[in-house]
């Protein structure tokens, strides 16, 4: 066995060759292609791990904003609710006041009306009381009660000298006797400052006593007119 | 028959003769590069085709091996390691071929090829540790031991070559006997044999290669 020395340079030489046109046309493409591939994964999994990062940073921000606004439905709810206290609370104020106003009101009507049935009922005593009184002078004489009422008159002298009129109209509750229309002729006329014409009537709403009409005046002394200032001065006391 | 261990000369380049090795070598150089070029033209990131898926998992899987044999970063070493993986894959394959011979069953190519690995791994031992550093390698682990380490720095050398040549030229020898004595279709399951063999001495080679000289990088560890 013999090596061919020359055959073995060669082959060296072409293994060699061999290797440089290999790098050259297989291993130096093929890993630069592994390399794109492999900083294009790189780059594709920096813009995940970005997308990732952004969409947490989102998811934070999303959080944040719910508690914001969870904190504004709170505040929101605290403040509707204060609203309503105080909204409750003046309500009830005006319900109290209206209630004070119209139990106010009430006490005034009901003091009202009680102070009318007070007066009514003066009025009824003090009526009741006059139809009293009328009814018990009504068993007195009636000559008596005129002769009363003629006295009465005659202290009204001034008032009688100031009746200018030509004719005086007497008027009694009951019809006169003679005897006594000449009685008043004859205590009157003295005291009158001329003589005059006389004109007896009846009135029976006096219930008794008289009343003396000139012109246009009037001097009554009556039983009636009594009555009525009684009841006058009595439903003064009594409001008094 | 003509003896395995005789180199043919086919031509005469000047006063060089060309042996049927160094033919046959040129030929497998040619149309590997022709097949890398035209197959490395397009690569694309995405939309691989099947060509590219072939040699991006070629590369991949020598890395690969670099990385677990040898512990360091296989970028360096892939061109040795794969070119010849693939030289004495092909070269063995070609053995298939009607009236080709395989290049790896001439003892030159053989030897040309473990010469290479020899010299790697003295260039990467000294590139790793420096010329004294390397020196001191053989020293261990004792002094004692430097004859001994010599000698196995070329009998490993050796051993790469002759199991290559021994394993390839047996494979073509007995094609060749079976062929001539029983006649066209009884040797394929030879072939058939002989291309597991072929697959199997290529990846022993390159792993003893990087077997080597990862021995040299980390010879001290």
């Amino acid at each position: 066995m013999t090596i061919d020395w020359t055959s073995l340079a060669l082959q060296t030489i072409n293994v060699l060759v061999l290797l440089w046109l290999l790098q050259r046309f297989l291993y130096r493409p093929v890993l630069a292609v592994l390399e794109r591939r492999q900083t294009e994964i790189g780059e594709r999994l920096a813009k995940a791990e970005t997308a990732r990062l952004e969409a947490e940073a989102a998811k934070t921000e999303i959080a944040a904003e719910h508690a914001s606004l969870a904190s504004q439905r709170e505040q929101r709810l605290a403040q509707v609710q204060a609203e309503a206290e105080a909204a409750r609370a003046a309500r009830m104020q005006d319900v109290a006041v209206q209630s004070a106003r119209l139990l106010d009101e009430a006490q005034h009507q009901i003091e009202r009306e009680r102070a009318e049935a007070e007066t009514q009922l003066r009025e009824d005593a003090a009526t009741l009381a006059a139809d009293f009184a009328a009814r018990i002078l009504e068993r007195v004489p009636a000559g008596v009660l005129t002769r009363a009422y003629l006295e009465e008159l005659t202290t009204q002298k001034e008032a009688l000298q100031a009746l200018g009129a030509s004719e005086l109209r007497v008027v009694s509750a009951s019809p006169l006797a003679e005897d006594e229309t000449t009685a008043i002729q004859a205590r009157l006329s003295p005291l009158l400052a001329h003589p005059v014409q006389w004109r007896f009537e009846v009135d029976e709403s006096l219930i008794a006593g008289l009343a003396v009409h000139a012109d246009d005046s009037v001097i009554a002394h009556s039983l009636a007119q009594d009555l009525t200032q009684l009841k006058a001065a009595a439903l003064e006391h009594d409001t008094v | 028959m003509k003896s395995p261990l005789v180199s043919e000369v086919l031509f005469h380049i000047g006063p060089v003769a060309i042996g049927h090795q160094v033919a046959a070598t040129w030929v497998l150089m040619v149309a590997l590069s022709l097949l890398c070029y035209f197959g490395t033209r397009r690569l694309e990131v995405e939309a691989l085709g099947h060509l590219q898926v072939l040699f991006e998992a070629f590369v991949e899987t020598v890395q690969s091996q670099i990385r677990d044999t040898i512990k360091c970063e296989p970028r360096r070493f892939l061109p040795l390691i794969a070119t010849l993986f693939l030289f004495i894959f092909f070269a063995n394959l070609s053995s298939l071929v009607p009236g080709f011979e395989p290049p790896t069953a001439s003892i030159e190519t053989d030897a040309a090829l473990a010469l290479i690995v020899f010299c790697s791994v003295i260039v990467e031992g000294l590139r790793a540790h420096g010329l004294l550093g390397y020196l001191r390698t053989f020293a261990s682990p004792s002094w004692v031991m430097i004859p001994l380490n010599l000698l196995e720095q070329l009998t490993r050398t050796f051993s790469l070559m002759v199991r290559l040549f021994g394993n390839v030229m047996s494979g073509v020898f007995v094609i060749a006997v079976v062929l001539s004595l029983a006649g066209l279709f009884v040797p394929i399951p030879f072939m058939a044999l002989d291309l597991l063999t072929s697959a199997i001495q290529a990846y022993i080679f390159t792993v003893l290669a990087m077997v080597f000289i990862g021995a040299a990088v980390h010879e001290d560890s």
